[in-house]
């Protein structure tokens, strides 16, 4: 999953980042709203957390610029906590509101619950068979014992889950799981998948020639 | 106590003034009849003296066969006087007034008397004019003719007195019922005056204990407490824009001081998570160092404020000089510009004033270190000092962004920042020059500020000479 932060404080931002870069999300940064909203259109970004009190262009109105082309889950950030601004944030288009100063555990657990939302999930389990993604916890079991996974193998693991039954083109993966921090050296993705597949199962993860990579929905033959 | 209250006072006094009125018509009223009354007694008593006038002599003609009585003349005998019946009518004892007569002899025998009369003392100054006096409740006139014979005729003052005492009685009920009329009626009136002041009273309770934006009715023009009610409502106006202008001052700082606490929340926060290595902490720690200083100095330019707004918090006055204080804030200063080419120049002509040394080169230090700050490198910052007519001037010019036009009157507002984007940086509070602004005010001066985007800003201030205590 790839979160865009755009947030005018440096110290804040450089630690959001930083957090989530540890809980095993990509995460990109703009310091204005200029530079989010710029983020935002060209690159597919599976949250954004946006603050309200922005340099250049302000919260509200990178978000109305944003909603007229993409549907991006929005969590914005605010020291405003009057009631007015909760609602116009609300329906303004954002997905959530959160006051600053704010409990981190919070944020995150807000921030899983909207990805959650948009993939249409609503619990924190996914069942994959023997293997299962508590998303939560952001860990993975195989046959109820918990399996190590660094943070880009469980990302990986439950950007698949969570898109079960759909062939990943690894542009879309490269897209979704890595940020400026990485080196995008083109096969680090398999090697991040044989490494998944040494821990869960030769099967786990399908590879479809020529298209891309995909967690096969149950009781659909496997394919080569 | 009905005197504290004005309708008691009023009624009081007005009462007074009833009573000394009604008291004195009355009194009057009753003297006018008393001297009636007297002058018809001394009326009635004439007439019959006059009737007696003519006994005498008549009586002196029956004892000598008719002479005229002169002084030579032996004086009538004491017996056998006697009136004629219609002269005895007019000395009727059962007439309420009881009129008698007494007749002296010259020699001071009685010659004759009314049986009912009472035993009067013969005058001693009689003469031939009509006199009267008065002995115990009777009224008595008499005279003396030529040869000395005394005449007297009195009555009883009885039925004037009743009739006196009657009137007085009933002259003091109609007084009472006046004045009682009277004071009830003033009651009322004076309610009717006091019931605006009940209202105004009511209306001024319920606006200080509850909803401060309401005002008070105005009375009609002309009306007496149409000053008082403006004055009141100017007062509410008053505290209702104090309580706004706090309520403000508290929600900004509360909301300024959010943004250093998200940051040390989330980066302590973070840091817990999972074991850090000693550099990372070492991290977190200067970062929470560093946001802890930016809440202080937040913190110390909020009380800075609030005192200044109490309006207490200037040290006693002195005798300054404006061009030494600039040159102390530019030497601090030089070496900072120095890194940025920035170059300062100054003419400083002295300029003397009173006032708090120490606050007003906080004020210089704010100015030059916003010229500075939003100057571009290799500009230039320009002080001047100046004595102008009761003022000691400052200005500080600088070649830096400028300011635009639609923040040029917010400019000294507190927290109000022209560019969002540099309001954490560098520890600037946004609250430079309103700290700056409040001080000048206290001082009683002035600052004002001139601007173009893209060349400069200038800021002047003018502090008057003497402190003048108003």
């Amino acid at each position: 999953m790839k979160i865009l932060i755009i947030e005018d404080e440096p110290d804040l931002l450089r630690s959001l980042q930083r957090s989530l870069r540890e809980e095993g999300y990509a995460a990109d940064c703009a310091g204005n709203g200029e530079e989010g909203l710029f983020f935002a259109t060209t690159n597919a970004y599976d949250a954004i957390i946006l603050d309200v009190m922005l340099p250049k262009l302000d919260g509200w109105q990178v978000l109305e610029r944003l909603r007229r082309s993409k549907a991006t889950p929005v969590l914005m950030l605010t020291a405003r906590d009057q009631q007015r601004d909760r609602v116009r944030g609300l329906d303004a288009g954002a997905d959530d509101y959160v006051v600053k100063p704010f409990d981190l555990d919070e944020l995150l657990a807000r921030l899983r619950a909207l990805i959650r939302r948009t993939s249409g999930q609503t619990t924190n389990r996914l069942d994959l068979g023997d293997v299962v993604v508590d998303l939560a916890a952001r860990r993975v079991l195989l046959n109820g014992k918990n399996v190590a996974l660094t943070a880009r193998e469980y990302s990986l693991v439950e950007y698949l889950a969570l898109h079960r039954g759909e062939v990943m083109p690894r542009s879309a993966l490269y897209e979704h799981l890595f940020d400026e921090n990485d080196d995008t050296l083109s096969n680090i993705l398999d090697v991040y998948v044989s490494m998944i597949r040494r821990k869960l199962g030769k099967d786990f993860i399908s590879t479809r020639r020529g298209h891309g990579y995909c967690i096969e929905k149950p009781n659909v033959g496997r394919a080569n | 106590m009905i005197l504290n209250s004005i309708r008691g006072r009023l009624l009081v006094w007005y009462g007074l003034i009833l009573c000394m009125v009604v008291g004195g018509f009355g009194y009057g009223a009753y003297r006018l009849e008393r001297a009636e009354q007297r002058r018809d007694v001394d009326d009635k008593l004439r007439n019959r003296l006059g009737v007696l006038t003519f006994v005498l002599p008549r009586l002196a003609r029956q004892q000598r066969g008719g002479e005229v009585d002169d002084g030579n003349a032996p004086p009538p005998p004491t017996t056998g006087f006697q009136l004629q019946p219609h002269e005895a009518a007019q000395f009727d004892g059962n007439d309420p007034h009881r009129y008698y007569y007494i007749l002296w002899r010259r020699d001071g025998a009685i010659l004759g008397k009314s049986d009912h009369a009472p035993d009067s003392v013969r005058p001693s100054k009689a003469s031939s004019q009509f006199q009267t006096r008065e002995l115990g409740g009777w009224h008595e006139m008499y005279f003396a003719t030529p040869p000395g014979d005394i005449v007297l005729v009195g009555c009883s003052t009885e039925p004037e007195s009743l009739a006196a005492r009657d009137t007085a009685l009933a002259l003091a009920a109609i007084g009472g019922v006046i004045l009682l009329l009277g004071l009830a009626g003033g009651w009322y009136v004076a309610s009717r005056a006091i019931k605006p002041i009940e209202r105004i009273s009511a209306a001024a309770e319920k606006i200080s204990e509850g909803d401060l934006s309401r005002r008070i009715e105005l009375p009609a023009a002309g009306h007496e407490l149409t000053r008082v009610v403006t004055v009141l409502n100017a007062a509410f106006t008053r505290l209702e824009s104090t309580f706004a202008q706090q309520r403000q001052f508290v929600s900004d700082a509360a909301h300024e001081l959010r943004t250093p606490v998200s940051v040390m929340l989330v980066e302590t926060q973070g840091a817990l998570k999972r074991p850090r290595t000693a550099e990372e902490y070492r991290q977190t720690v200067e970062i929470c160092y560093a946001t802890s200083q930016r809440m202080r100095r937040l913190t110390e330019s909020l009380l800075a404020l609030a005192r200044l707004d109490d309006g207490r918090s200037l040290a006693q006055a002195e005798q300054c000089d404006m061009a030494e204080l600039a040159a102390e804030c530019i030497g601090n200063i030089r070496a900072l510009a120095g890194e940025r080419h920035i170059m300062i120049s100054s003419n400083l002509a002295s300029a003397p004033f009173v006032g708090d040394a120490e606050a007003i080169t906080q004020v210089i230090t704010n100015l030059l270190s916003n010229g500075f700050f939003y100057n571009r490198d290799h500009g230039t910052i320009t002080l001047e000092t100046k004595e102008q007519p009761g003022v000691a001037m400052l200005s500080v010019s600088d070649t830096g962004l400028g300011i635009a036009p639609e923040h040029l009157p917010h400019i000294f507002d507190r927290f109000y920042r022209v560019d969002a984007a540099r309001s954490t940086s560098e520890g600037r509070t946004g609250l430079g020059l309103a700290i700056s602004k409040a001080i000048v005010t206290a001082h009683r001066g002035t600052i004002s500020v001139e601007s173009k985007p893209g060349a400069g800003s200038t800021f002047v201030l003018r502090i008057p000479t003497s402190k003048r205590d108003e």
